[in-house]
């Protein structure tokens, strides 16, 4: 039994609240997440899902750091991450990488394909000190190969391409350092089905070859259950449910994971369904 | 449904991109019919690139700059719609034709109040007094289920969440008791479980006002929970159209098909996935690409051109096609 590669207990995180004034030049806090338990295995994918307001990507960040918990520990590859300061994490960074939902804002749009998915290797110096163009070109052959994408596009400026295409540039990025985990925040929404499902099974088949694992967010549980192994059902800052990703959907526990599940609108005729409607919304803890 | 009477009916429209000394003229519609029954939810699917927004751009009477209707015919209530100045259309737009556009941020006027943008197309259309458009506003704020209307008219659209803006443009759309609302993707910016609570609204307000509807989506479970027919559009054509229960349980075309084996769904297996084959899209393309080789001689290029680059009134029946 293998260690969590991402070990989360106990974690609550408040930030300023935005809709309040401030008061001694500080805005009172004001509580995001709390209680929030969550492994991620080696290898693993890990579904985060829930509605807008739900704090999915405010976890997401949270494990990447980029908010400091009031409470709890976030341990990732067995060193304890909470608290630590930029320095030190700038070398887990490597390790745990990001791609974005909107490519079109995430990649540089004075660059061109090559240098984007290079960036990241000549940051971490990862191919020496000059690396001689024949290297430049091979690792981004290399690179281009394992999101399918034709060598030609190396030349193309984000712009360019098809929003698909652009999504394959940032996995591409994203994996060029060899990470152990992938924070994913709804990679896949704004994509036609056609390029949807390309990009999933893509996915799927780099974490097989590349031993990732995900932590895949988004609102669509549908492509949860292509994707991930588990799943993790947030509501309110909190986690309400979460297990293997097939007996969550087979045998839902929770009312509110029923009820997410029934608004999915399947391409099945049935007049019920919009009688349904439930009022939501619940309010923030 | 064949007894009601037609409230849109579109035949054999082509749209096309202006040519220029590096590039013919292109087309981007290639001879779509449509029909909408007054009172009918009708969808049109498809993907991006496919054309839909063309449509329903072409219906508006906005089509994009550079693209001109090069033949078919728009009929709305019966009557020509597309020989209709643009002033004339504007009569009816927004009155007997409404706009439900995808993103209710930038739909909505940022710096007027709801009410206000409430009031000012009943004001337009109507001829309503300031009090009679404000007090009629409220009503259509309850109707679409705001619980407090009076403070909802008061504020801007910044501070409502999506569900509520996306209820106001739903209020505004149906202010003037249209015949016909055009639903551009409506609801892709909400929660699922808000967008059932809006389509739910939506189906609603049209089943009791008898309000047509064209559904603009890529999402076939929209489709099959809301509509009653359904066109699918591929490369400017319609390659499959029927009732609803019709195309979502035996559906023939192979693109349909495809589109749904691509579609994935919480119920199914991760491995039940397929994603649409390049030969069911090349297969499309190629016959795309044999109509406009067959089309562009019959119809002459040259008019064709002069008819884009000097914008004249969109040809309407004269123009055989073949």
């Amino acid at each position: 039994m293998a260690e969590a590669l991402l070990d989360i207990r106990g974690l609550r995180l408040a930030l300023p609240d935005q809709t309040q004034g401030r008061l001694l030049g500080r805005r009172p806090l004001r509580t995001i997440l709390s209680g929030i338990d969550l492994q991620v295995k080696a290898g693993e994918c890990v579904g985060l899902v829930g509605e807008s307001g739900s704090g999915k990507t405010t976890l997401a960040r949270t494990v990447l750091r980029l908010y400091e918990p009031q409470q709890g520990d976030i341990v990732f590859a067995g060193r304890e991450i909470t608290h630590m300061g930029e320095t030190e994490l700038r070398p887990l960074r490597r390790r745990l990488q990001m791609i974005f939902q909107d490519p079109l804002s995430a990649l540089n749009p004075r660059r061109r394909v090559a240098d984007i998915v290079l960036q990241p290797l000549l940051a971490y110096g990862r191919l020496g000190e000059s690396p001689s163009a024949a290297l430049r070109a091979a690792r981004v052959a290399e690179l281009l190969a394992l999101v399918s994408l034709p060598l030609a596009f190396a030349e193309r400026y984000p712009h360019q391409l098809s929003g698909g295409q652009r999504q394959r540039v940032g996995i591409a990025r994203a994996i060029a350092l060899q990470p152990d985990l992938i924070v994913a925040d709804e990679i896949v929404s704004g994509l036609d089905v056609s390029t949807q499902a390309r990009i999933l099974l893509l996915l799927r088949d780099l974490r097989q070859r590349l031993g990732l694992a995900m932590l895949f967010v988004t609102h669509d549980l549908s492509v949860v259950r292509v994707l991930c192994d588990r799943v993790v059902v947030m509501r309110g800052g909190r986690i309400v449910e979460q297990g293997p990703t097939q007996q969550v959907f087979d045998q839902p526990q929770q009312a509110y994971t029923r009820e997410l599940l029934d608004a999915i609108p399947l391409p099945e005729v049935d007049n019920d369904w919009l009688q349904r409607a439930a009022p939501a919304n619940p309010p923030r803890p | 449904m064949s007894a009601a009477a037609t409230c849109l009916q579109i035949d054999g429209l082509h749209l096309a991109l202006r040519g220029s000394r590096q590039q013919p003229a292109q087309l981007i519609l290639r001879g779509i019919d449509l029909r909408i029954h007054a009172g009918e939810v009708h969808a049109l699917v498809g993907e991006s690139g496919a054309g839909k927004s063309m449509v329903s751009r072409t219906v508006l009477g906005m089509p994009p700059p550079g693209m001109a209707v090069l033949a078919g015919s728009v009929q709305f209530q019966g009557r020509d719609w597309l020989g209709l100045s643009d002033a004339q259309r504007r009569v009816h737009l927004g009155r007997d034709m409404a706009l439900i556009p995808q993103d209710p941020l930038t739909a909505l006027n940022p710096g007027h109040t709801i009410g206000a943008q409430l009031a000012d197309v009943m004001r337009l259309h109507l001829g309503l007094s300031p009090a009679q458009a404000a007090a009629r506003g409220l009503e259509l704020l309850a109707a679409v289920q705001i619980r407090a209307p009076q403070t909802v008219a008061r504020q801007y659209p910044h501070q409502l969440s999506g569900g509520m803006r996306q209820r106001v443009l739903i209020a505004i759309a149906f202010a003037c008791q249209p015949k016909l609302i055009i639903a551009d993707e409506p609801t892709t910016a909400l929660d699922v479980t808000v967008q059932r609570e809006v389509l739910r609204l939506l189906r609603a307000l049209q089943r009791d006002h008898g309000v047509a509807v064209l559904f603009i989506t890529h999402n076939l479970g929209l489709v099959a929970k809301l509509c009653d027919s359904v066109s699918v559009i591929h490369s400017g054509r319609i390659v499959e159209h029927g009732a609803v229960r019709q195309i979502i349980e035996a559906p023939q075309a192979p693109y349909t098909r495809a589109l749904f084996a691509a579609t994935p769904r919480y119920d199914r297996p991760a491995d039940a996935l397929r994603p649409i084959a390049d030969a069911v899209t090349d297969t499309l393309w190629a016959q795309a690409a044999a109509y406009d080789a067959a089309w562009w001689p019959t119809n002459s290029t040259t008019s064709a051109t002069t008819n884009l680059a000097t914008g004249a009134a969109p040809a309407t029946n004269g123009m055989q096609h073949g």
